[in-house]
């Protein structure tokens, strides 16, 4: 009884943390991912250059850590660039978090974009669509209900990495829980807090899954 | 069928994992109970300490990256030494660092760790072997002048350090920003993103050493929390072991030579012992 009145007692900070958790993997996921059509567009471009420039970011964003992305913009950057120096922590981790899942859509967006069929591609071009008016009318609102379950996958696998921020003392969910954790002495507290991420996951696995269900329709 | 073969190499590789994470501990408990034996440390002819390197000059990697340097690590590379022991360094993050004394990773820790009436209550504290206090650092150019101005400013602080409890017992009225390592603290207030730093004295001291034009101490705080080795409850026997020969480095000038070669004098560890 005594435990539960105590983890009840927690669970104000718990939840300011998990305000931090949720508005972060929301905002950076969005941005990310309108970036991204872009990223992949730009990628599958005929134009050698940007197709080149788009396939090196993909490659810089995967291929380092994402801690050590956070932690270069914000502690490294104002050293070599002081005007792109960012105090804000929040923004510097939106701005982190953005960056590196519009690499991870990216591919994602130009897998889905690759498994419609090409024959309709050429038969809308044949009909007299150019590229863009192919690409906006017909291949994009397609691909975009094949792309609902991985995004939905990037974003609980965000929502996960958002506990990297603690390193420029932004107090999201894993940063309050440990900080607890250590104030009373209680090792306790972990379970208020998963029970917390399980809660949010279940409520954005449901959002997608009637995403999917709604997009299955229109088909 | 394939499926099944993988399900089962997979639940064989757990099982070896969990056979060889149990047999480790039960080698470990009996070693830590052998007091009345020649060993005193968790694995004979062994001490492994427990300290988090990146606290200069207390503990810190030298330039090359990789080798430990500094007041502590001089310290118990000395004390390993004279009880003929071989010297284990685990570089662990301070955030956790007494958990793992509890969970017998290490012997002891001697990590520049404040003697605080809370770790005298969960831990075995030894006797002060360095002087310190926590200290307000700002920039030159600041208008605070003591603990008092903070109110409203933003301090940053290592987590889970003294100077951390300290601004959370005492109503200052600032905004805390903890971090991981001293050294974003100091980042911090170098790109003018927080008003102050409030850590230990030996570490303030090092840092207004090679910055001094930048910044300067406008507080120390008047109750001294000087630093004592941690061992694990109950564990009186390398308590009485390791103290002995930090009081023999201390009777020979052992200490105050090594202090003087990290702090530029022995001030810091006179009289002590």
């Amino acid at each position: 009884m005594e435990v539960l009145q105590k983890m009840i007692s927690w669970l104000p900070q718990l939840l300011n943390g998990a305000k931090i958790t949720i508005l972060l993997t929301l905002t950076a996921t969005c941005a990310g991912l309108i970036l991204s059509i872009f990223l992949a567009l730009g990628k599958m471009s005929r134009n050698k250059i940007i197709s080149k420039v788009c396939s090196a970011y993909i490659f810089f964003f995967r291929g380092t850590p994402l801690l050590m992305q956070l932690y270069f913009l914000y502690f490294a950057v104002p050293l070599f660039l002081p005007a792109l120096t960012i105090n804000n922590r929040f923004l510097a981790a939106f701005i982190a978090y953005s960056l590196n899942s519009a690499a991870y859509c990216a591919e994602l967006v130009r897998a889905a974009i690759q498994s419609i069929d090409k024959g309709q591609f050429e038969a809308a071009t044949a009909l007299g669509m150019t590229y863009g008016q192919a690409m906006r009318l017909l291949i994009i609102p397609q691909s975009i209900r094949r792309l609902v379950p991985p995004i939905g996958n990037e974003f609980i696998m965000m929502l996960k990495d958002a506990s990297l921020v603690s390193i420029i003392s932004l107090g999201d969910l894993t940063k309050v829980t440990r900080s607890i954790n250590s104030s009373a002495a209680t090792a306790l507290v972990y379970i208020p807090s998963m029970i917390i991420y399980l809660i949010i996951t279940a409520f954005f696995t449901f959002v997608f899954n009637r995403i999917e269900e709604k997009m299955a329709k229109k088909e | 069928m394939k499926k099944i073969a993988s399900l089962l190499l997979a639940v064989c590789l757990l099982l070896a994992l969990t056979a060889c994470g149990s047999a480790k501990t039960e080698t470990a408990a009996p070693a830590a109970d052998a007091s009345a034996d020649a060993s005193v440390t968790l694995t004979a002819g062994k001490l492994a300490v427990g300290v988090e390197i990146g606290y200069p000059p207390m503990e810190y990697f030298d330039e090359d990256g990789s080798t430990a340097i500094g007041f502590d690590v001089e310290m118990f590379t000395e004390i390993a030494s004279r009880m003929g022991l071989e010297l284990e360094i685990v570089d662990t993050a301070w955030d956790g660092i007494f958990a793992g004394l509890e969970s017998d990773k290490y012997d002891m820790i001697m990590s520049s760790c404040s003697i605080t009436p809370a770790r005298q209550n969960s831990y075995l504290m030894g006797e002060p072997y360095v002087q310190n206090a926590i200290e307000l650092l700002v920039p030159v150019d600041s208008d605070i002048t003591g603990i008092e101005d903070v109110t409203g400013r933003s301090v940053a602080v290592q987590g889970e350090t003294s100077s951390h409890d300290y601004l959370r017992d005492n109503d200052t009225g600032c905004e805390i920003r903890d971090y991981d390592k001293v050294i974003n603290c100091f980042d911090e207030l170098k790109l003018g993103r927080v008003d102050a730093v409030l850590t230990d004295s030996v570490v303030a001291a090092y840092y207004l050493g090679s910055d001094i034009d930048n910044y300067k101490v406008v507080w120390v705080n008047e109750e001294a929390e000087p630093i004592g080795v941690t061992y694990k409850k109950g564990n009186e026997a390398l308590y009485n072991a390791i103290e002995e020969v930090l009081d023999a480095m201390s009777a020979d000038g052992t200490t105050a030579k090594i202090a003087t070669k990290y702090f530029g004098d022995a001030s810091g560890v006179d009289g002590l012992r």
